[in-house]
């Protein structure tokens, strides 16, 4: 649904974005992380056709965003980082504002509108002046306004900065709301942890440059990390690690604290041979979890904080 | 010598409880900043350009009345015209800078939240005052400063008294103070320095010169008492009196007024403006700088209490998206934000020209009556406000979306940017129409009062068909302008000055004062025969040009801007 193909934003000697691959599938949502200054507005505002790349192209849904800029703006939303509104404007207006600009019939409007509103909890704000909504509000009354022409992608940079906890976590259900709807998201934002549970895939990018693109899965072994499994039994923990030890995927075991660190060697995973072992062995097993690489982790390991 | 610019610097730092470390940082500031650079090659531009005009027009004059003896015996007339010249324009330049200058002081801090930094340390009202008037005034006296050599060239000629030199001076440095003191004090509540900057100069215009006229015109009788309070307090009428004295009346210097008592009023009406900006820096900017001022759109703001504005806006209907969108949007903004004060401002000026048919009804029918001269300019003063507002208009109908950042946005939609110039240039003229009708009206009625005869009377109503035109093109021209620089530049401000500057530029040093000088030879060769005729010819046939050229260039300037129109989004 979206591809870059060697995308290359210059500023003068100052490269923004250094040929940049990235493919987006049909449905996904896709997390777009790095540092500030890494080029993720600049690729984001030439997918939307507000600036030209220097090199290179990207496609939306297999146009080409240099060539057919009228048709790609039909098929996205875009959300920028900072969203202004026109404050002359009811909240009603506004929306019918922008689905005229997308030319939707003006009988067909109303209904459209009512539909957004209600899809972004903003009916009982219909009437009121759009800069006397609250931070929160305006940035629900923007995702609005990127659904009024269904657009079949989403890009929004940023969306949840500045929110309260709350707003955060109705921004998140919207976003898994459109997902269900088959709508392709690219998002940008700077908490992690939101994007990991909403996000299919991700691509952190720094200095212009995509350093990963892929799952979350996909990390570990992109970093030579192994798995690791975190083991808990009631008693002889002692046994159970000599237990473990002596299997043949697992590469190092040791005890933290209350429980067992079970690290696999490189590209082996073992969960249900851990188990099998020990129940069969008369091990008191209370769990056994998987030690999940947090993204932050991984964004920290993959980028070098560097910025232009 | 050394010992006294010492003494001058050793004062320099006892200043500070005065303006407190703000004017070294406006210095600073100040010296990196390119338009300042911009303004003193601009200014020394205009200045030369201008003296060159003064220069031309007196020879032309001087060669047709006495072509061989004209080097010798009109050497003293040309320095007095050129020394005038540049007095005046220092004059003239020199508030009008202030004003510039100091249009933003305060409410710059204000937009970017420096001021409630600065009102947290001990730095204190009259301190922010002080520093960015005395900064910004310094500004102003050295672009003063550079003519000052000129002038002693000039006064080789000879026939200047040198009183008239310096009492000139210090008039125009006193207007100056005052006009920069007015501006840092409405800039503490307005955002806008183009506001600022028409507030004032429709001030003057009204204060210090309708009214006084009017007040002259109306009541002959009242001289003495007209003279004293319009004259000491007025300082283009301090100036115009010096000016005619030296030229008219050499060694009647104070005759007229006493222009140390002028300096004496304007810098006593300077220390009141000061002090009413001191009082109102910290009350009123404090409450702006945290969301607190009614009719600002700040970020701050959101969410807040409802103002009484607000509260007005919310009860209003909600109204339906119909024709174009664009045009719709911009037709949605109220003809004015500042509402009832703007509604005032046109209602004073509109009683001010039916007030001024009055004489002209029953005394000064003709174009020598004063009543017509009065009438004349106030006409003028409303041309020029209605293309002012037209440029603003059009102007901030790109950058204020720029920044309030929702540029980005309408160029997201799949409207075309023909679409978007088209509607935005729509939208401009249609808010407008009615100062333009009112125009239009005036030039008729003009007319009708004036009760030409004979061949003046077709030439007069013939002479509306190139004057319709000209407003035509000049109408093309300041929408391509105010659109144009409203995409190529980020802020209101610098785009309404670069419309309004290019347009007076092409109209008066272009199309008026350069088409007049070849116009003077056939005004010259005079009365009311064949000359006469063909000057008429002549003028009319131009007047109608400089609409059809307004108009190309207006059109240029449109297609110049669809060519840019996502070259600078952001």
């Amino acid at each position: 649904m979206i591809k870059t193909q060697n995308l290359s934003k210059n500023y003068g000697d100052l490269t923004a974005v250094g040929n940049l691959n990235l493919t987006i599938e049909q449905g996904d949502i896709f997390g777009f992380i790095g540092p500030n200054g890494a080029g993720k507005t600049t690729t984001m505002r030439i997918l939307v056709t507000l600036l030209e790349p220097t090199h290179g192209t990207a496609f939306i849904n297999g146009l080409d965003v240099r060539k057919h800029g009228k048709k790609v703006r039909r098929l996205v939303g875009y959300m920028p980082d900072f969203m202004g509104v026109y404050d002359d404007l009811k909240v009603f207006e506004y929306l019918e504002f922008f689905a005229a600009a997308f030319s939707i019939e003006r009988r067909k409007r109303k209904g459209i509108v009512e539909g957004v509103l209600e899809l972004t909890d903003l009916q009982s704000k219909q009437s009121a002046t759009v800069d006397s909504l609250s931070r929160g509000m305006q940035q629900r009354l923007g995702l609005a306004r990127v659904l009024i022409h269904d657009p079949k992608v989403l890009i929004l940079d940023e969306p949840a900065s500045g929110l309260d906890p709350r707003a955060r976590i109705e921004i998140r259900e919207l976003l898994r709301e459109l997902k269900r709807m088959g709508k392709t998201i690219m998002i940008s934002s700077h908490i992690l942890s939101e994007l990991e549970e909403i996000c299919d895939h991700i691509g952190i990018i720094e200095h212009g440059r995509m350093v990963f693109s892929g799952t979350l899965a996909d990390i570990r072994p992109h970093l030579g990390i192994q798995s690791k499994v975190r083991v808990k039994v009631t008693a002889n923990q002692d046994k159970a690690v000599e237990l473990l030890s002596a299997l043949p995927p697992i590469r190092e075991v040791e005890v933290v604290d209350d429980y067992i660190s079970v690290t696999f060697h490189e590209g082996k995973e073992g969960d249900g041979l851990i188990a099998r072992s020990l129940v069969e062995a008369k091990f008191d097993l209370v769990s056994l979890q998987p030690e999940q690489l947090k993204l932050d982790d991984a964004f920290l390991q993959l980028t070098k904080g560097m910025v232009h | 010598m050394s010992a006294g610019l010492t003494d001058i610097l050793s004062v320099a730092p006892r200043l500070s409880w005065l303006t407190g470390p703000i004017f070294d940082k406006e210095l600073r500031v100040s010296s990196r900043r390119r338009r300042n650079y911009v303004l003193r090659s601009v200014y020394v531009a205009l200045l030369s350009v201008f003296i060159l005009y003064v220069w031309f027009a007196t020879v032309s004059f001087g060669r047709a009345a006495s072509p061989a003896v004209f080097q010798v015996s009109r050497m003293a007339r040309v320095g007095k015209n050129v020394i005038t010249a540049i007095i005046w324009f220092q004059f003239v330049a020199a508030q009008l800078i202030a004003i510039v200058m100091l249009s933003t002081s305060i409410s710059g801090e204000i937009r970017q939240r420096t001021l409630s930094v600065l009102m947290t340390t001990p730095i204190n009202s009259l301190q922010i005052v002080m520093g960015k008037l005395l900064s910004q005034l310094l500004q102003t006296v050295l672009l003063l400063g550079i003519s000052l050599p000129l002038l002693a060239i000039v006064r080789i000629f000879g026939g200047v008294p040198w009183d008239y030199v310096v009492s000139s001076l210090c008039i125009t440095l006193t207007a100056a103070v005052f006009a920069g003191s007015l501006s840092l004090l409405m800039s503490i509540t307005s955002r806008q320095a183009y506001t600022v900057v028409l507030t004032i100069v429709t001030g003057y215009l009204i204060v210090f010169g309708v009214l006084p006229s009017l007040i002259g015109l109306l009541s002959p009788g009242a001289r003495g008492f007209f003279e004293s309070i319009a004259f000491q307090g007025n300082p283009f009428m301090t100036m115009l009196m010096r000016t005619y004295v030296m030229l008219a009346l050499p060694g009647r210097a104070g005759t007229f007024s006493s222009w140390p008592l002028h300096c004496a009023i304007m810098l006593g009406a300077t220390a009141g403006v000061v002090a009413l900006a001191v009082w109102r820096v910290r009350k009123i900017a404090l409450s702006k700088a945290f969301g607190g001022g009614k009719g600002q759109s700040n970020p701050a703001e959101m969410g807040k209490p409802a103002s009484r504005r607000r509260r007005r806006r919310a009860a209003l209907p909600i109204r339906r998206v119909d024709g174009p969108p664009v045009v719709w949007k911009e037709m949605r903004k109220p003809f004015s934000r500042r509402g009832k004060r703007v509604i005032i401002l046109y209602a004073v000026l509109a009683g001010m020209i039916l007030v001024s048919f009055v004489p002209m009804l029953f005394t000064g029918r003709g174009r020598g009556g004063a009543g017509y001269a009065l009438f004349y300019y106030l006409v003028s003063g409303f041309s020029l406000i209605a293309i002012v507002r037209l440029a603003v208009l059009s102007a901030a109908s790109i950058t204020s979306e720029k920044e309030a950042s929702t540029w980005p946005i309408l160029l997201a939609t799949p409207l075309d940017d023909a679409e978007i110039l088209r509607g935005k240039a729509i939208a401009a003229f249609r808010r407008n129409v009615p100062l333009l009708a009112a125009l239009v009206l005036l030039h008729i009625a003009i007319r009708l009062f004036m009760r030409f005869g004979g061949p003046s009377a077709l030439y007069s109503w013939l002479y509306l068909i190139p004057e319709v035109i000209t407003l035509a093109g000049t109408v093309v021209l300041v929408i391509g302008l105010g659109l144009y620089f409203g995409i190529r530049l980020k802020s209101t401000n610098a785009a309404v000055a670069a419309t309004v500057g290019v347009y007076v530029g092409l109209a008066y040093f272009c199309c008026g004062m350069f088409s007049n000088l070849l116009l003077y030879p056939l005004l010259l060769r005079g009365g009311g025969g064949p000359g006469r005729r063909l000057y008429m010819l002549v003028s009319l046939t131009r007047t109608v040009f400089v609409g059809l050229a307004y108009a190309g260039l207006g059109i240029l300037a449109l297609r110049r801007a669809r060519r840019r129109l996502r070259y600078s989004v952001f």
